[in-house]
């Protein structure tokens, strides 16, 4: 929450530098931003949070880009404050810490950390943050579903809350994964999504790999040649330059080369079943269900600064709803698929009617039944 | 070829960027031998993957893991390859990756220097040939010659016509057109069409001697 500290104007700006401006006011934090960045966190999209510089008391012109997840945690001495912000959580919890260790707390921190001096911080704490926590802070424990006394040392309570939070997760995949319900997944396919030309082939491989019956030496024969179909397709959606060159019957040929170098991820392990197929690509995983694998690998790459138009994204089978997904928060990608099933299963969350775990059939890592 | 209007006989492959820059390293003189059975082996996976669509299917319905039915495919007929010796050879890894343990004949045709028509020196088939589907195989097709007498070869081993598929890597619309003539049923892939032939019959741009450049003998 202190990311969201709102931009003072030049008169409180003097006040903050003079230790009298008053941060531990709910009226110090910007809502309206908190609010966009949480709504669509909980959307699967990423955002863009604003860094705040405790030195020079203002926000910084770069940003941190945090992407949706299945579990959100949002932390703050006003996290319990506004309504609107409190409708969007599912669990909400009030960590009371006594006010001595507080202190202790607070005063290695402004001084380490925030450049300010025992004087600056005492006084501060007079006269600002210690009624601030008695007015404002203090009455929100009543909004806490869960009030856990002596933080961190507590691990009794840490331990039940984690296990809440595992149970929720299992008894509402869906919704928790990145409330899915919520994205239109009817009609045509995202516009970055391409599937294979339907061709006879294409279609006798994919009946030979969803066959339960299907033995692994065939499953990994079959799974191999549609992974070179694959990545062909991929390879001829990247971009080109025209060249001409001499052939050795002495004649020009006006052809095409490479513009770029490129390189292949893949997402452990199922991913990595397509790889031998693969020569020089992006990122692979066997299959897109949710697309929850999918979008934190695209994170990844984005952590490590891939730009997101330069991701071509490769699978084998995927259901629309984790298309759909998946571009909704990768709107740049591109995604190449050799074919899309109609089915997420919401309980299980299995494709349908689907190939089975293919990272187990490939690797032959099946549960004996 | 601008102005060449391709029989309904002859498929050529998506025209992907992708391919067109396999076809621009195989075709240009300074590329390394083994860049060139690199890039020609891609083009040649292509050409295989688009040949067996050309195979008769029947339905076929599958349980998947998930206890779902999944509505498919299943291959009807047995195929075996044929190269035409020696450049047709070079396609045959390709046909194999693809089809594991796949019968493979082969038929050596020479132009003889003194007549200038292809000769049949050897043919070894597949002895039930007559009843399977045949993926006839040869990078070039020039003038058209040699894949005509070895076509010839098969129907007098009672292949039918209409069972052969003939894959190429790069066409004259010349050879196209000869071969189209004399067997209209035969279904033509072929990666690339080139502009035509020059007065050794070579075919222009083209890649030069494709046996010599992927077997090293140049």
């Amino acid at each position: 929450m202190d990311s969201f500290y709102n931009i003072l104007n030049p008169e409180q700006s003097a006040l903050a530098h003079a230790n009298n401006f008053d941060f531990d006011h709910p009226s110090a934090f910007d809502y309206d931003t908190l609010f966009e960045c949480l709504t669509n966190l909980k959307k699967g999209k990423s955002v863009e949070i604003p860094i705040y510089n405790f030195n020079t008391h203002s926000r910084e012109q770069r940003t941190k880009t945090v992407y949706g997840a299945n579990v959100i945690i949002f932390e703050g001495i006003f996290a319990l404050h506004e309504k609107k912000i409190m409708d969007l959580m599912d669990l909400k919890i009030f960590v009371d810490t006594d006010a001595d260790i507080r202190l202790a707390r607070r005063l290695k921190r402004d001084i380490a950390e925030r450049s300010r001096d025992l004087d600056g911080v005492l006084q501060q704490y007079m006269r600002f943050v210690k009624p601030s926590f008695d007015d404002y802070v203090q009455p929100t424990v009543k909004n806490a579903d869960v009030i856990i006394p002596r933080g961190l040392e507590n691990a009794v309570a840490i331990d039940l809350i984690t296990k809440h939070i595992q149970k929720q997760l299992q008894d509402r995949p869906l919704k928790h994964r990145w409330d899915l319900a919520k994205i239109d997944c009817s009609g045509d396919l995202p516009p970055n999504v391409i599937v294979l030309k339907e061709t006879n082939q294409i279609k006798g491989m994919h009946t030979i790999l969803r066959d339960v019956e299907t033995s692994r030496d065939d499953f990994i024969f079959y799974a191999e040649r549609l992974s070179t179909l694959i990545i062909e397709k991929a390879l001829s959606e990247l971009p080109h330059d025209n060249i001409t060159v001499t052939t050795p019957v002495g004649h020009d040929y006006q052809g095409k080369k490479f513009q770029e170098t490129i390189c292949g991820v893949s997402i452990l392990r199922a991913g990595s079943t397509m790889e031998t197929g693969l020569m020089r690509v992006c990122l692979d995983d066997a299959t897109v269900g949710t697309g929850a694998a999918s979008l934190m690998a695209v994170r990844v790459l984005r952590d490590h600064d891939v730009p997101e138009e330069n991701i071509i994204f490769l699978t084998f089978l995927a259901a629309s709803a984790g298309l759909h997904v998946l571009s909704h928060a990768f709107p740049k990608i591109k995604i190449i698929t050799s074919m899309v099933d109609p089915v997420l299963n919401t309980e299980t969350l299995w494709i349908e009617p689907g190939i089975g775990n293919f990272g187990d059939r490939y690797y032959g890592t099946e549960e004996d039944e | 070829m601008a102005n060449y209007t391709l029989p309904s006989q002859c498929q050529l492959l998506e025209q992907t960027s992708q391919l067109k820059a396999l076809m621009t390293i195989i075709r240009a003189q300074d590329t390394s031998r083994a860049d060139f059975i690199f890039y020609a082996d891609r083009i040649i996976r292509l050409l295989v993957e688009e040949g067996l669509n050309h195979l008769p299917v029947v339905d076929k319905s599958v349980k998947t893991p998930t206890g779902s039915e999944y509505q498919g495919i299943d291959f009807k007929g047995r195929i075996c390859g044929v190269s035409i010796m020696r450049a047709g050879e070079a396609m045959e890894q390709g046909l194999r990756d693809c089809c594991r343990s796949v019968r493979i004949g082969k038929i050596l045709i020479q132009r003889d220097e003194e007549t200038h028509q292809p000769k049949l020196y050897y043919a070894k088939l597949p002895k039930d040939i007559e009843s399977r589907y045949v993926l006839l195989l040869d990078p070039m097709l020039a003038t058209g010659g040699s894949a005509m007498q070895a076509v010839q070869v098969l129907l007098d081993n009672n292949v039918r016509e209409d069972r052969i598929i003939f894959l190429n890597l790069i066409s004259a619309p010349e050879g196209i057109d000869a071969f189209v003539q004399r067997f209209p049923q035969i279904k033509i892939i072929t990666g690339e069409i080139d502009g035509g032939l020059d007065d050794n019959k070579y075919i222009v741009p083209g890649v030069g001697d494709f046996g010599c450049r992927y077997f090293g003998t140049d």
